[in-house]
């Protein structure tokens, strides 16, 4: 067995992340010649599943890539499961895991090869990294094609087996960059339920790196938004969510400046007015939007929180975004 | 598709030596770099190897093809006078090497190396030492092969044939540290393994046919010296006892120099790939 190996060494249990931050960053910066890839980043996030979001180009890949300290900063510092990235790095990625955006897979081998081939590199001993490669091929759902070379599998099943290989040595923290890109709604919806199940597991974080905003609505409780190398936000998704919700919008039938008028007797502050009203939610409640819509002899056909997206906020907070100024 | 993400009750996975990761990309490398045109390359190698030895140590055949001269370590020196052995280890050289790291800047499975817990200079040792097993084998196990032929069929007495057999060793490894340093060079240089290869056999033949013609019409054999596979001869030569066209000390230094040289630009190369690609 491989337990009694004199050359193989266990390593104390690194899965328990509660007490710390899964990543703490402060000032980081990355710049490649004159091109800004982050600027200036502060952030601490907790464990849990995070997503990672902002438009192509935002600086998620690059900041990915200095978490797993395969980048080194330009400015700043990064912690990840509270080791530093440019001095800890290589002990470090024993416990992390990373799924690449682009195809990296070597065609040549079986798919069972090359997960078993990852896990070894990543440290496992020959038998438990092919028992781990087998356990986690039959995860992602390709136990029956798991002997067959790379080159003849399908778009889906490569990025199944880019998912396999970050997981294979069993991360505490796993990065996943675009990890449902060109799949079609079928592969996407079975990435994503894979991703719900690993999400579930204790001790495990999962980071999420994704344009494809409604991938993480439902799947991330953390949400860090990034836009030309720049924080947006960073916060828990339900808080973030609510603060869309402290706004409203009203549609109305009727003589609308008239209804705007009834609004501010009543003290309710019109944040705009064009086909629709958008107002502060008011402390008074609601009711009192139907008294001003009654007085205005108006009907209100619809009333509702401003944002009930993640992808509504996102175009919020983006600047250029359609739905109002940045946050 | 299972149910739950596979994890163990019987407590963490344990974790092997940071050597023993390196070791898996030299062996995972070796297997990949043994195919059949590599084994072929290495079979000729040999044969020439074999062939040579034993004609120019077998006492019979020495009273022959050297008029009656008796059997001396320079009669060993053979695969290091052959055109033929030179070119297929040209060859050898950039079909074994040119894919070492290139191959996997192409299929950018080189982003999945270095995330996992191996540093650069780990991944850069295990690719040059899974090309440089298969130089060696080229450059070091026939000769080793040939020397114990010629001990036991070629009546060569043990003392020449531990002589010759030394020197096989240490010229084959020095030519297997050189090549497989410039092969690594090359192939850190594009993202094509077919370019990398071509370059690897371009540089070696050009570097030599222009040595060859600059000494034709200087008449000095300095011009030599910029050959590797010029200054690898003039260093076998020196080492089976033979004068060279050029001072093998020198030879020996340039060999070094270009050595480390190709080992730090490629070291620096990887460093880059991560970003460029």
């Amino acid at each position: 067995m491989e337990g009694n190996d004199p050359s193989v060494r266990p390593q104390p249990h690194k899965g328990r992340v509660e007490l710390m931050d899964l990543i703490r960053t402060d000032g980081l910066s990355k710049r490649y010649g004159t091109i800004v890839g982050l600027s200036g980043l502060t952030v601490a996030v907790p464990p849990g599943t995070i997503a990672l979001v902002g438009p192509n180009g935002a600086g998620k890949s690059t900041f990915l890539r200095l978490l797993l300290g395969l980048l080194e900063p330009s400015a700043g510092t990064a912690r990840v499961l509270g080791q530093d990235v440019t001095d800890r790095g290589v002990a470090l990625r024993e416990q992390v895991g990373y799924m690449p955006e682009h195809d990296c897979l070597i065609p040549t081998m079986t798919g069972i090869g090359f997960v078993a081939y990852m896990g070894r590199l990543s440290g496992l001993p020959k038998n438990q990294a092919f028992g781990r490669a087998h356990d986690v091929l039959q995860f992602v759902g390709l136990r029956e094609e798991r002997y067959r070379k790379i080159s003849e599998y399908s778009v889906g099943m490569r990025q199944r087996v880019k998912l396999a290989q970050a997981i294979v040595h069993d991360p505490a923290l796993t990065l996943l960059d675009e990890p449902t890109a060109g799949l079609d709604p079928t592969g996407r919806a079975e990435m994503l339920a894979l991703l719900k199940v690993l999400s579930a597991t204790k001790d495990r974080s999962l980071v999420l790196s994704t344009h494809l905003l409604p991938d993480v609505e439902g799947l991330c409780d953390y949400l860090v938004v990034l836009n030309d190398g720049r924080l947006l936000a960073a916060a828990p998704t339900k808080e973030i969510l609510a603060r869309g919700r402290s706004e409203l919008v009203v549609r109305v039938k009727g003589d609308l400046p008239r209804f705007v008028a009834a609004l501010s007797q009543h003290g309710v502050a019109v944040r705009s007015a064009r086909h629709e009203v958008r107002i502060d939610r008011p402390s008074a409640g609601e009711r009192v939007l139907f008294e001003a819509a009654a007085e205005a002899e108006c009907q209100i056909r619809y009333l509702g929180p401003a944002t009930s997206s993640i992808e509504e906020l996102f175009l919020q907070l983006v600047p250029g975004g359609t739905s109002g100024a940045p946050a | 598709m299972s149910i739950s993400a596979p994890r163990y009750t019987m407590g963490p996975l344990a974790r092997e030596p940071r050597w023993n990761r390196v070791r898996v990309i030299v062996f995972e490398g070796l297997m990949r770099r043994l195919g059949a045109l590599n084994i072929v390359l290495i079979v000729l190698g040999s044969l020439i190897v074999g062939v040579e030895v034993v004609l120019f140590t077998t006492p019979a055949f020495v009273q022959i093809t050297s008029f009656g001269a008796t059997v001396g370590l320079s009669n060993f020196a053979t695969p290091y006078e052959s055109v033929a052995y030179l070119l297929l280890a040209t060859l050898l050289v950039a079909s074994a090497g040119a894919g070492a790291i290139a191959g996997d800047v192409a299929n950018r499975s080189i982003a999945l190396y270095l995330s996992r817990p191996i540093s650069p200079l780990d991944y850069l040792i295990g690719k040059g030492s899974a090309v440089g097993l298969v130089l060696a084998i080229f450059f070091v196990i026939p000769g080793i092969g040939a020397c114990l032929f010629a001990f036991v069929v070629g009546n060569v007495s043990i003392d020449l044939a531990a002589l010759a057999m030394g020197a096989f060793v240490g010229v084959g490894l020095l030519a297997t540290v050189v090549f497989s340093s410039l092969a690594l060079l090359m192939s850190s240089l594009t993202r094509r393994p077919i370019f990398a290869g071509a370059a690897i056999f371009g540089v070696l033949v050009t570097a030599e046919i222009l040595g060859a013609l600059v000494q034709g019409v200087t008449r000095s054999s300095q011009s030599l010296f910029i050959s590797p596979i010029a200054d690898v001869l003039a260093v076998g030569q020196a080492a089976f006892g033979l004068t060279p066209a050029v001072n093998a000390g020198e030879a020996l230094a340039i060999l070094l120099i270009v050595t480390g040289v190709s080992l730090v630009i490629a070291y620096l190369r990887v460093r880059q790939v991560e970003v460029v690609g």
